[in-house]
């Protein structure tokens, strides 16, 4: 009788792990004598999906005893998909971070990057003097993406300071075809677009250090340039379609190219999307100034992009595939897919010849022209970047304000509170939680 | 009803009320199955409208833009094992903790159901952790262990209660007649369970079928996982193909559609005895 | 009856070892691994992992995100318990009652339960859209326009129409569970009920029910520890927004703990969860069982 079981278990183990061979075999199988260092990016875009996997064939087929192999995050849920595969063990060798890069590195996990890559960029982001990842664009530079053929026909211009837009905005709610805006503010991180737009006019505008001064308790969130920054964040907001609350990004290009809304307010990507949606729209673009009269952008590089895994470095063969890949990757024949595709704005010195978008131009131009040039407010490192969890907590707070279920003064002590407990152990002023 | 009355005003009545009932309960898979043959502009343009066409251009490229059927494989490689490993396993647990009464059973039958509170998230990472120790992450191994240990509560629960309604003189027969307690589980009261196990086959095979973070998570990337964690691949951050994601649907829900009516009444004998009692 | 004493253990042993190594493997020892995160501010990747005692279940009776949370927690469970079971116990009666096409209602009203959670979400998050989505066309179609409304993004409605998404998903399941139970009634005892001048509806109270009082019972539990633990479809359909509406427990230990890097936090509101499933659930089954009839 207890052999039977035995055999059963037995059985059952013989056929999990003929299967867990199985899986292993043939990544061995591939290539057997290339050096293989795995790459794992966030592919919740279909262009860049593509695009990468073309610039990683085109480096496997141009280097031999070289092999990059991909392991897509499949969409969904990234930040958990590389949480996993650290928390086993399986950490990648080359690597796309995003905002948790900072913790990454305090964790020791991601390797400094020789000057032979990063002297490619025009401002990588130095962190503690060296840097860690190399942006896979420019930041997304965010503005005003709009229906020129409908501002054509009623004669409306791109605004040249703060209240001409807010003044467009009603002259469109007045003509009452289309909503000014359309928001999706069912992904937090697109409403995030706008509120950095809010805080870089209110708050940052006057101090650009408020969170390092938040950290050593100089400023807190009561403070009216905060209560302003969401102030504007309702003006603007007002004019957002009805439903702005539940509706993804992923659906703002289907209101723009159907004549539902005028403008959206967003980065560069969305011109390849808009147009692939429909080839004959015709795409205006223009910056919001601040209040102020300035023109402040997003843009430079932030702290996300691709990065090289600690265990990779020490292993000396590895270290050099996967310098050697994104070298390759950063060629401006290679990385020139990558942009066009996107519409991204390149990070490098040598950047590739873009493919024309005349609209892509205009908003290079501006940031050059802008008066200020920064990374989103979240993307900042050393002293001013955010706890681990604030982000995500002040955008749903700014919602709950924006949907009345809050008066901004309680929001600005909700944020006080919840700053509180996040910089009790996680200060880069005092060091606190870096270790 | 009984046999042979005629059907009254008040019987035609009711048959009415199930049927629009029905229509409601079903008009969201409706809306997919519509969906599924319609394209992205149209679904969005026209939500309520029956496809014009037949239109199969979403089928084509859910199978071309993603390894779909890869998926489909290795979502019945899953469930068949798993389910397999399940029925080898839980049964025999119960039938202990039921007939061989105890405090260490009573104790281990409270122990195993408590089980079905904790929830997955909580455990989530130590758990990967663990299937990494012993080898099986990125494996077929791992969710399918995880799956026979999700099994357990649920199935004790069933089982316990369905072995109740079994009598125990066929057993007494059976081991006077010197079969072994093992035998005397396998040859006879095992035959008697094909009810609960079909109950349990459908109930806790339709979550391993289903099952969207684990596989995620857990099967090696870089290639395809199963149907759900496919459909959910077409739901991107920028971009959400509803059109290919309600073609997956149709496909995922026709097999479980399947096998739910094909062991129908089987599956309800099998709660009516087990579930149903508690 | 299984043999004599010193051969029960051993059969004792070998019947239930394979199970119990399964569940202490693969449940117990990851569970109890990660209580002890629950004492530490880890962030989920450093490797240095900092022991803060109880700072983190101090935070949790402070929190007002967590308090928020257990409401939404709340309300959702109770929603999704009582109306589950209501609807399932209708449809059960229902579909015992009609004397044609009794298997295929019963298999229309079980199709729901069938979609996978993840999928359910999508189908409804396009159904709910404000814009596109098919109910509000149908409202307008039907001159309603003002009925129209952003479902899940007015902060009122959101839980209960993703309660409404959970109850249309789980009601045939449990459906079945009361069909089953209706249909182990015994004939006789209504039909002798009837004899006795019974009326319909003395029947079903002083019968039906009380006979049917052990299906009640492990649909209440089931659904009880179902609606505490809903994921996908919030994950899927608001991710806990607008704002924080819909925000449950569970989706404020995978948001905190794994998305926004707080994995000692978030462990901690898990084991908190943990302990108002296991009291909740002991304290309804004492309730539930005192009221059961033995069949």
């Amino acid at each position: 009788m207890k052999k039977a079981i035995a055999l059963l278990l037995m059985a059952s183990i013989v056929l999990m792990s003929s299967f867990a061979g199985g899986s292993q075999e043939d990544v061995v199988a591939a290539d057997s004598s290339a050096t293989t260092v795995t790459f794992v990016f966030a592919d919740g875009d279909a262009g860049a999906k593509e695009s990468i996997n073309e610039i990683v064939n085109r480096f496997n087929s141009s280097h031999e005893g070289m092999r990059v192999e991909i392991q897509p995050g499949n969409g969904g849920n990234y930040t958990e998909f590389v949480r996993t595969k650290d928390s086993v063990g399986e950490f990648p060798d080359v690597v796309e971070m995003r905002g948790e890069a900072a913790m990454y590195i305090r964790a020791g996990k991601l390797a400094p990057l020789p000057a032979e890559l990063t002297d490619l960029f025009l401002s990588p982001m130095v962190i503690d003097g060296n840097v860690y990842t190399v942006a896979l664009a420019g930041e997304n530079t965010n503005g005003i993406i709009y229906n020129k053929a409908y501002f054509d026909e009623h004669g409306l211009t791109e605004p040249q300071s703060y209240d001409e837009f807010i003044e467009l905005c009603q002259t469109i709610e007045d003509l009452g075809d289309m909503d000014p805006l359309v928001v999706g503010g069912g992904d937090l991180w697109h409403l995030g677009f706008l509120f950095n737009k809010c805080w870089d006019d209110q708050v940052i505008s006057l101090d650009p250090d408020f969170i390092a001064h938040c950290y050593s308790g100089e400023k807190d969130f009561s403070d009216p340039s905060v209560k302003a920054a969401i102030e504007e964040l309702v003006q603007i907001m007002a004019y957002a379609q009805t439903g702005w609350a539940s509706t993804p990004d992923a659906q703002i290009t289907t209101f723009l190219v159907n004549d539902m809304a005028a403008m959206m307010y967003s980065g560069t990507h969305m011109f390849t999307q808009i147009l692939s949606a429909d080839p004959d729209f015709e795409l205006g673009w223009f910056a919001i100034p601040s209040p102020d009269g300035k023109v402040r952008l997003v843009g430079g590089s932030g702290i996300s992009g691709l990065a090289v895994s600690t265990e990779c470095q020490s292993d000396p063969a590895k270290w050099e595939v996967a310098i050697e890949f994104l070298k390759f990757f950063y060629a401006p024949e290679n990385y020139g897919i990558y942009c066009d595709t996107l519409s991204a704005i390149p990070a490098t010195k040598d950047a590739p010849v873009s493919n024309g978008l005349p609209v892509l131009q205009e908003v290079i131009t501006a940031t050059g022209e802008a008066d200020s040039l920064s990374p989103m407010w979240n993307s900042k490192s050393g002293i001013n970047e955010l706890p681990p969890d604030f982000r995500n907590f002040t955008y749903k707070t700014a919602v709950e304000v924006l949907l009345g279920q809050r008066t901004i003064d309680s929001a600005c002590e909700e944020l006080n509170k919840t700053w509180a407990v996040a910089a009790s152990s996680f200060n880069p002023v005092t060091g606190q939680g870096i270790n | 009803m009984s046999v042979g009355r005629k059907a009254r005003t008040i019987d035609w009545i009711l048959v009415i009320v199930a049927a629009v009932l029905a229509f409601i309960f079903i008009y969201p898979v409706l809306f997919a199955l519509m969906s599924a043959f319609k394209s992205n502009g149209d679904i969005l343009r026209a939500p309520a409208a029956p496809p014009t066409s037949f239109y199969t251009q979403n089928f084509v490229d859910l199978f071309q833009m993603s390894d779909f059927g890869t998926a489909i494989v290795n979502t019945i490689f899953l469930t068949v094992v798993s389910e397999c490993l399940i029925i080898c396993i839980v049964p025999m647990a119960a039938y202990a903790i039921e007939r061989r009464r105890s405090r260490f059973t009573g104790f281990l039958y409270t122990f195993f159901i408590a089980g079905m509170m904790v929830p997955f998230h909580l455990y989530m990472f130590p758990l990967f952790r663990e299937m990494k120790v012993f080898g099986i992450f990125g494996t077929m191994a791992g969710p399918i262990v995880s799956y026979i240990a999700g099994s357990i509560s649920f199935g004790t629960l069933l089982y316990c209660s369905f072995l109740k309604g079994i009598p125990l003189e066929i057993e007494e027969a059976s081991v006077i007649d010197g079969c072994t307690p093992f035998q005397t589980f396998w040859k006879i009261t095992f035959r008697l369970l094909g009810p609960c196990n079909a109950s349990m086959v459908i109930l806790n095979g339709l979550g391993i079928w289903n099952d969207y973070l684990m596989p995620y998570l857990v099967l090696p990337s870089g290639r395809a996982k199963t149907i759900t964690v496919e459909i959910a691949g077409f739901v991107g951050q920028f971009t959400a193909r509803w059109d290919i994601v309600f073609a997956g649907t149709i496909i995922s829900i026709v097999p479980a559609l399947a096998i739910f009516c094909a062991f129908q009444k089987y599956f309800v004998k099998g709660i009516t005895a087990g579930a149903a009692k508690g | 009856m299984l043999g004599r004493k010193s051969r029960i253990d051993k059969t004792l042993v070998a019947f239930i070892s394979p199970a119990l190594v399964f569940y202490l493997l693969f449940i117990i020892v990851p569970t109890v691994g990660s209580l002890y995160y629950s004492f530490t501010s880890w962030d989920g990747i450093n490797p240095n992992v900092n022991f803060i005692g109880l700072a983190n279940y101090k935070e949790i009776v402070t929190s007002a995100r967590f308090g928020n949370a257990l409401k939404n927690t709340v309300v959702l469970t109770v929603f999704i318990s009582l109306f589950e079971n209501a609807i399932a116990l209708a449809l059960a009666i229902l579909v015992d009652r009609v004397f044609k096409l009794k298997n295929l209602f019963r298999s229309l009203f079980y199709i729901p339960v069938l979609i996978s959670g993840i999928v359910s979400g999508f189908i409804w998050k396009v159904m709910y859209n404000y814009s596109f989505g098919v109910i509000n066309a149908m409202l307008k179609s039907a001159g309603l326009e003002a009925l129209m409304q952003d479902w899940l993004g007015n902060t009122h409605l959101t839980l209960i129409m993703i309660g409404i998404v959970l109850v249309w998903k789980g009601a045939g399941y449990y459906m079945i569970i009361y069909l089953a139970s209706l249909q182990s009634i015994s004939s006789d005892i209504l039909e002798a009920a009837e004899i006795d001048g019974a009326s319909a509806w003395h029947k079903f109270t002083k019968i039906t029910l009380p006979l049917i009082s052990g299906a009640f019972t492990i649909n209440f539990t089931l659904s009880l520890i179902n609606g505490l633990k809903v994921f996908d479809q919030i994950n899927v359909m608001t991710d806990g927004g607008p704002g924080f509406t819909s925000e449950t427990l569970v989706y404020l230990l995978y948001k905190v703990g794994f998305n926004e890097g707080r994995q000692g936090f978030g462990t901690a509101v898990g084991v908190v969860l943990l302990v108002i499933i296991l009291v909740l659930n002991t304290l309804q089954q004492k309730f539930l069982r005192k009221r059961e009839v033995q069949v």
